[in-house]
């Protein structure tokens, strides 16, 4: 069963990435099956954009996204030597002394995690980033779980370098550059909808999250209607009462 | 890091630009060094004027002077096409047979006027849009993959100061500088600006523009007010603290 939903994964990245290249939603998927597929609590993946810089694209909770965020800023931890090196970075139990991250320790125990297997988005020589992986418990990913994720991110690497090698160089530029700012129309709508609901931004997020998959719509399709207002998803912007 | 370099350079490639007219950073400046950074024949800033229309703002040139006119007149063109997209619009050969289609009258006038390749980046941030950067060249072929990157590091380097003009007379500081590669901190700033446009029954754009205001007039940081907002220890009302937004729009 748990092998048919992988292969089942495999499809889907695949066909997703054919279909048309809405990478923020693709990479959303891509976080949300390593939790429900591997024995993980939370996933995030970071990609190198255009400018060079390195980028979260998708978490898969809010914690995992402040979690990934933090890295970035302090320029330390596991994701960004596994970006960096190339190569996969594992950390059982993150308290453990010597401490490779002390800030990044802290910062996972602040977000509720106790360890971490990261794994390079890569083909060859070429690296675009990093998938991480985080448990809440102090022990290892199973090895079989680490081999599958590297497996998906290999599968998402090649997807996405064989899409610019396919495609116009200026087409792909300029989808990139819409999924990129889809990212920031999706943190915009995340504010929109905590203030409209009185609630969080971590639970705006999951509302529109669980909104677009029982709908079958794309997230940030889902974020640019909250914004416009638009009238059919009044049931998603209006508070219950 | 070289991502941190590339921003770095871009940055002192203005700064450079301005200090050798002895005057303070100014959105031209940012304009001047982009074209020369990527060996443009000029580079042309636009504003999302009324109605969606293209407004230009600044040109580097008389090439540039003369495609923005073109644009303007004629209401079709790259720049004006990228205003309020999300994505640049990138045209390596404008006397192409696709290019004159897309713009039959604007793509023969501007190849007449010496421009061959134009690129148009929209100065956009989520559904905020404010206007386009736009580049000119007099010949055919792509960005490079280096120019590119520089020229989205100077699009971002100009966005705040076309905020800035949108916010009118009184920020005359100059805007922080741009925040690409910092991303993490705009994250809380995106999600802040959408909690103050409920806040204010307002577009994104005045929120956002509140939002910086009251970090100006407080002297804290933009992320540490967002921060604010976001864990609810701050709220803005629609008739006070005017400041932000008393020069938009009148």
């Amino acid at each position: 069963m748990l092998d048919q939903r992988i292969s089942e994964t495999f499809v889907e990245l695949a066909d997703t990435l054919v279909l048309g290249f809405d990478g923020i939603d693709f990479l959303h998927t891509l976080t949300e099956r390593c939790v429900q597929l591997l024995g993980v609590d939370a996933a995030g993946i970071l990609l190198i954009d255009q400018r060079g810089t390195l980028n979260l694209v998708a978490a898969s909770t809010e914690q995992a996204r402040l979690l990934e965020l933090f890295q970035l800023q302090n320029e330390e931890g596991p994701c960004l030597d596994c970006y960096h090196s190339g190569q996969g970075v594992a950390c059982v139990d993150l308290a453990a002394a010597p401490q490779r991250w002390p800030q990044f320790a802290i910062a996972a125990r602040e977000q509720g995690f106790a360890a971490v297997q990261a794994v390079p988005m890569r083909l060859r020589e070429q690296i675009l980033g990093a998938l991480n992986l985080f448990r809440c418990l102090p022990s290892a990913v199973s090895a079989e779980d680490t081999a599958v994720a590297q497996s998906f991110a290999n599968v998402a690497t090649i997807s996405i370098l064989q899409l610019r090698a396919l495609r116009h160089s200026e087409m792909v530029t300029e989808q990139l550059q819409t999924a990129l700012n889809s990212r920031v129309v999706i943190e915009q709508a995340k504010g929109i909808l905590a203030e409209r609901r009185h609630i969080s931004i971590a639970e705006a997020f999951t509302l529109m999250r669980t909104y677009a998959r029982d709908h079958n719509r794309l997230l940030s399709q889902v974020a640019h209607a909250v914004i416009t207002q638009a009238p059919d998803i009044a049931d998603l912007t209006t508070s219950p009462t | 890091m070289a991502t941190v370099d590339r921003a770095a350079r871009v940055l002192a490639a203005i700064n450079e630009v301005a200090s050798a007219e002895g005057v303070p950073v100014a959105v031209h400046h940012v304009c001047l060094a982009c074209a020369a950074a990527v060996q443009a024949s000029g580079v042309g800033l636009y504003l999302m004027g009324e109605l969606g229309l293209c407004e230009p703002l600044y040109v580097t040139s008389h090439v540039s002077e003369q495609v923005a006119e073109l644009q303007v007149t004629l209401g079709e063109g790259p720049g004006t096409e990228a205003l309020g997209e999300d994505h640049p619009v990138l045209v390596p050969a404008l006397g192409s047979d696709s290019s004159v289609l897309r713009w039959p009258a604007f793509a023969p006038a501007a190849v007449a006027a010496g421009v061959s390749a134009v690129f148009a980046f929209p100065l956009v941030m989520g559904a905020i849009s404010v206007g386009a950067l736009e580049i000119h060249r007099g010949w055919e072929g792509e960005l490079s993959a280096a120019e590119l990157a520089e020229v989205l590091l100077f699009a971002d380097a100009a966005l705040p100061w076309v905020l800035d003009h949108l916010s009118g007379p009184g920020t005359a500081d100059g805007p922080d500088l741009p925040s690409s590669g910092f991303e993490y901190r705009w994250a809380e700033v995106h999600q802040a600006t959408g909690m103050v446009s409920v806040q204010l029954d307002s577009d994104l754009t005045v929120a956002f523009l509140r939002l910086r205001a009251h970090a100006y007039l407080t002297g804290r940081q933009l992320s540490q007010v967002a921060r604010d907002v976001v864990e609810r220890r701050l709220r803005f009302e629609p008739d006070t603290d005017n400041a932000g937004a008393a020069g938009f729009g009148g």
